[in-house]
C-alpha cells in the first residue's frame, strides 16, 4: 500500500515553550552528570530558570498563535495563554527557592530541577491540550513529576508517606480521566476535542439511543479525574496530607501550577460539550453542588487546623470552590443563549470577560500562594504554629508579609484594593451578572467565615507573646542552616518582595495582566466566524 | 452466542480480578493478573481486533509478567498477613460497590448495544469497509500521523518515570552515606 509521505503542519512560535522547556529539562540531566554535587548546585538553578524564563517570554510574545495548532492537537486562547504564563511564574518561584531546599535538605539537584522543569512542561502541555491523549499523556508527565517532588526528601518520614498516598490516589484519577477519554471516544468516535464539540452541534439533538448515557459517563468521569487533580471538595482528602509532607516549594507547586493547568484543560473540555443542548442543565448543577461543597466545607475545616500547611491545603480546596462558580457560569452560557437572553455577538464576550476573571483569580491565589508558602519557607518549622507565634517581634517583616497574604486570601484587602479582593470582586460580579446570585451569596458567606482563620493567624502573629523554648530553638536550626547558603537566601527575600508588591499593583490595575494575551484574544464560540492573520 | 461468550468472560475477567486483590500469596496474585490479562486478549479477539489481542498477549501476559515474577522471586515477598475483623469488612463492602459499579456500566454498554449491536464489531466493520486495509497498517498509520503527538509525548513521560524511580529507589545518597529516616524530623 501506497501512502504520500505525510508533512505535519507545525507552528514554530507555537511549540517553541515546549522545546524550550524540554532542552532546560535535558540539559539539566546532562550537566548534572558532568559536574560534581557543589558544581551542579550552582548551575542547575541557573539552567531551569533560563528555560523556563525562555518559555515565559515565549509566551509573551505578540505572535503567539490563536486557535488550533500543531494538527489540532493543541488550542491556544486568551485564558490558556494566561494560564501557562501563571503555571510558568509559579515554576520560577519554585526554582527560586530551590537553591535553599536543596540544601537545607541534602537533595539530589539534578533530579530535582529536572523534574521541576518537566512537570512545567506537563502543565503547560496540558493547558494548552485539545485531544484527550494528548492530556493524558501531559497529565501524567505532570503528575509523575510531581509524584516524585513530594516524595524526594527520602529522609522525612511525613514526605515518604505524602509521595505514596498522592500517587496511588493521583493513579486512581487518573484511571477515571482515562476511563472516561474512552466513553468519549466510544460516543463521539473522536478524541480531539473540536471533533467532539461539532459532533454535539451537529448530532447532539438525535444520537443513537445510549449514546447519550456514554457521553454522560464521559464527561463524569473525566470531571471526577480532574475534580481530584483541582482538590475540589469531595475529592480533596489527599490535599492536607500531601501540602503538609512535601517539602514547601514542592507544595507552592502542587497547590498553583497543577491547579491552573487542570482547570485550563477542564475549561477545554467543558467547552467540548457546550454545544450539546441537553448537557447544560445537569452539568451546571453538578459543577455549582461541588463548588458549594468545596467553599463550605474547605472554609470549615481549615478552622480547626493547627498547621500552616495544613491550613493553606483546605483554603485552597475553597479558593478553587470560587473558581467553580465561574466555570459554573461558562457552562450556563449556551442555555442562556438559547433562551434568548443573550445573542451572538456578546457570547464572545462574555466568555471573554469570564474567562478574565478566572485567570485573574488564577495568577492572584498563585501570586498570594508564592508569598505565603514563601514566608512559610523562609521561616521553616514545616508550618508548625508554634513558629508564628509572636512572629512580628522577631521578623516583624515576614510577620507584616505573611499578614497581607491572610488579608488578600480572605478577600478583604480592599483598602488598597489586593488582587485577592479584585479576583473575587470579578467572580461574583459574572455570577451575579448572569442570574446567579444564591451561589454568589454562598461564596461571600463563606468567605466570612474563612476570615476567621486568616485572622486568626494574624491575631497569633502580631498579638501573642512568642514561644521563647520553640522560637529560639526554630531561630538557631534556621541560623545553622543559612551558615551555608550563600545567595539563596537574598534571592527569596527579592521573590517576596515582588510577590508583595505584584499584590497591590494587580489588584490596582488588573488590566496589567488580563491585557497581556490582549492582543490575540480570540475567544471559542467564535471558531467559525473569524481566523485572525 | 457472542453476547454468551462476553458474559462467560465477564464473569471469569472479574472472578480472576478480584483473586488479584484477595491472595494473600504474591505469586498467586500475579498469575491471577496473568489470567485478566488472558481474558482481556480474549475480549479483543471476539471484536475482531486480533492485532491488538496479540500484542496483549505478547506484551502483557509475556514481559510485563515476567517482570512482575522476577521482581516478586527476588525481593522474596511471601509473607502472609492477618487483617483485623473491620479491615475484612471494609473491603467486603468494597467489593460489593465495585460489583455494583460494573453493573451499571455494564447496564448502560447493554443499553447502546439492544440499539446498536456489539461497539467493536461495528467499528471494526466500518474500518474495513471504508479503508479496505488491515488493522495493522491502520493503527501504525494513525499512530504516526494523527496521534504523532502523544506518541513523541510519551518518551518524556518515560524519562520522567525514569528519573523518578532512580530516586525513590536509590540507597545511597550523592556524599555516598545510606540514606535513612531522620528521626528529628518526626515531631518537627
Amino acid at each position: 500500500m501506497e501512502t504520500a509521505a505525510y508533512v505535519p503542519a507545525i507552528n514554530l512560535h507555537g511549540i517553541l515553550p515546549f522545546i524550550s522547556l524540554l532542552a532546560g529539562g535535558m540539559l539539566c540531566l546532562a550537566a548534572d552528570a558532568m559536574s560534581g554535587k557543589e558544581g551542579s548546585r550552582r548551575i542547575l538553578p541557573v539552567i531551569s530558570f533560563v528555560a523556563l524564563a525562555a518559555a515565559l517570554v515565549s509566551f509573551l510574545l505578540p505572535g503567539y498563535p490563536t486557535g488550533s495548532f500543531l494538527e489540532n492537537t493543541f488550542y491556544s486562547d486568551s485564558f490558556s495563554r494566561l494560564g501557562c504564563i501563571v503555571i510558568l511564574v509559579s515554576a520560577i518561584a519554585t526554582t527560586l527557592m530551590g537553591p535553599r531546599q536543596v540544601i537545607r535538605r541534602n537533595l539530589p539537584s539534578g533530579e530535582y530541577y529536572t523534574l521541576i522543569v518537566f512537570a512545567a512542561l506537563g502543565m503547560v502541555l496540558l493547558a494548552l491540550a485539545n485531544e484527550m491523549l494528548s492530556a493524558f499523556v501531559a497529565l501524567e508527565i505532570m503528575s509523575l513529576s510531581l509524584y516524585v517532588l513530594t516524595g524526594i526528601d527520602r529522609r522525612s518520614g511525613k514526605s515518604a508517606e505524602a509521595s505514596f498516598k498522592y500517587f496511588i490516589l493521583g493513579a486512581f484519577a487518573s484511571a477515571f480521566f482515562v476511563f472516561g477519554s474512552g466513553f468519549l471516544f466510544g460516543s463521539t468516535r473522536t478524541t480531539f476535542l473540536a471533533d467532539a464539540h461539532n459532533y454535539f452541534a451537529t448530532r447532539g439533538g438525535n444520537m443513537p439511543e445510549g449514546a447519550e448515557m456514554w457521553a454522560f459517563i464521559a464527561f463524569g468521569l473525566v470531571f471526577v479525574g480532574l475534580c481530584f487533580k483541582l482538590s475540589l471538595a469531595p475529592f480533596h482528602m489527599w490535599a492536607p496530607d500531601v501540602y503538609e509532607g512535601a517539602n514547601t516549594p514542592t507544595t507552592l507547586y502542587i497547590a498553583t501550577g497543577s491547579k491552573v493547568a487542570a482547570f485550563a484543560f477542564l475549561i477545554h473540555f467543558a467547552h467540548a460539550f457546550s454545544s450539546w443542548q441537553i448537557f447544560t442543565a445537569p452539568v451546571t448543577f453538578i459543577v455549582g453542588l461541588i463548588a458549594v461543597a468545596s467553599m463550605t466545607w474547605g472554609n470549615i475545616a481549615a478552622i480547626v487546623q493547627s498547621n500552616l500547611k495544613r491550613m493553606l491545603a483546605y483554603s485552597s480546596v475553597a479558593q478553587t470552590g470560587y473558581m467553580m462558580i465561574a466555570v459554573m457560569v461558562l457552562v450556563a452560557l449556551p442555555s442562556l443563549q438559547a433562551a434568548g437572553n443573550l445573542n451572538a455577538t456578546t457570547i464572545a464576550n462574555d466568555t471573554t470577560l469570564i474567562y478574565n476573571a478566572i485567570s485573574l483569580y488564577l495568577a492572584g491565589y498563585t501570586i498570594i500562594s508564592i508569598l505565603a508558602f514563601g514566608i512559610a519557607f523562609h521561616i521553616g518549622g514545616e508550618g508548625s504554629m508554634a513558629a508564628y507565634r509572636g512572629l512580628f517581634h522577631r521578623k516583624p517583616f515576614a510577620a507584616v508579609g505573611m499578614a497581607i497574604a491572610m488579608f488578600s486570601l480572605s478577600g478583604l484587602g480592599f483598602l488598597p484594593p489586593t488582587i485577592g479582593f479584585i479576583g473575587k470582586f470579578y467572580l461574583f460580579k459574572e455570577a451575579v451578572r448572569f442570574n446567579m446570585t444564591g451561589i454568589a451569596v454562598i461564596g461571600i458567606l463563606t468567605s466570612v467565615i474563612a476570615a476567621f482563620y486568616y485572622l486568626s493567624l494574624i491575631v497569633t502573629m502580631f498579638m501573642k507573646a512568642p514561644d521563647e523554648e520553640n522560637g529560639i530553638e526554630l531561630a538557631g536550626r534556621r541560623e545553622e542552616r543559612i551558615a551555608g547558603l550563600g545567595g539563596g537566601d537574598a534571592i527569596v527575600r527579592v521573590m517576596l518582595a515582588t510577590a508583595t508588591a505584584l499584590i497591590f499593583v494587580l489588584g490596582l490595575y488588573p488590566g496589567l495582566f488580563t491585557g497581556l494575551a490582549a492582543k490575540a484574544v480570540t475567544t471559542k464560540p467564535m471558531t467559525t466566524a473569524m481566523v485572525k492573520k | 452466542m457472542v453476547l454468551f461468550l462476553y458474559s462467560i468472560l465477564f464473569v471469569i475477567t472479574v472472578a480472576l480480578a478480584v483473586g488479584v486483590l484477595l491472595n494473600k500469596d504474591t505469586v498467586r496474585s500475579a498469575m491471577c493478573l496473568v489470567g485478566v490479562m488472558m481474558c482481556l486478549a480474549a475480549n479483543y479477539l471476539l471484536m475482531q481486533q486480533e492485532f491488538v489481542a496479540f500484542i496483549q498477549i505478547v506484551v502483557y501476559a509475556g514481559a510485563i509478567m515476567v517482570l512482575f515474577l522476577f521482581v516478586i522471586m527476588l525481593l522474596n515477598l511471601r509473607e502472609v498477613e492477618v487483617l483485623p475483623w473491620y479491615l475484612r469488612n471494609a473491603r467486603f463492602w468494597g467489593g460489593v460497590l465495585a460489583l455494583l459499579f460494573f453493573f451499571v456500566v455494564g447496564f448502560g454498554i447493554n443499553v447502546f448495544r439492544s440499539s446498536h449491536g456489539i461497539p467493536g464489531v461495528v467499528a471494526k466493520e466500518q474500518a474495513l469497509a471504508e479503508s479496505g486495509t488491515p488493522e495493522v497498517i491502520i493503527l501504525a498509520t494513525q499512530m504516526m500521523t494523527t496521534y504523532i503527538v502523544p506518541f513523541l509525548l510519551t518518551s518524556v513521560l518515560l524519562l520522567v518515570a525514569v528519573i523518578g524511580a532512580i530516586v525513590m529507589a536509590r540507597r545511597r545518597d550523592e556524599d555516598g552515606n545510606e540514606i535513612v529516616l531522620d528521626p528529628e524530623e518526626v515531631d518537627a
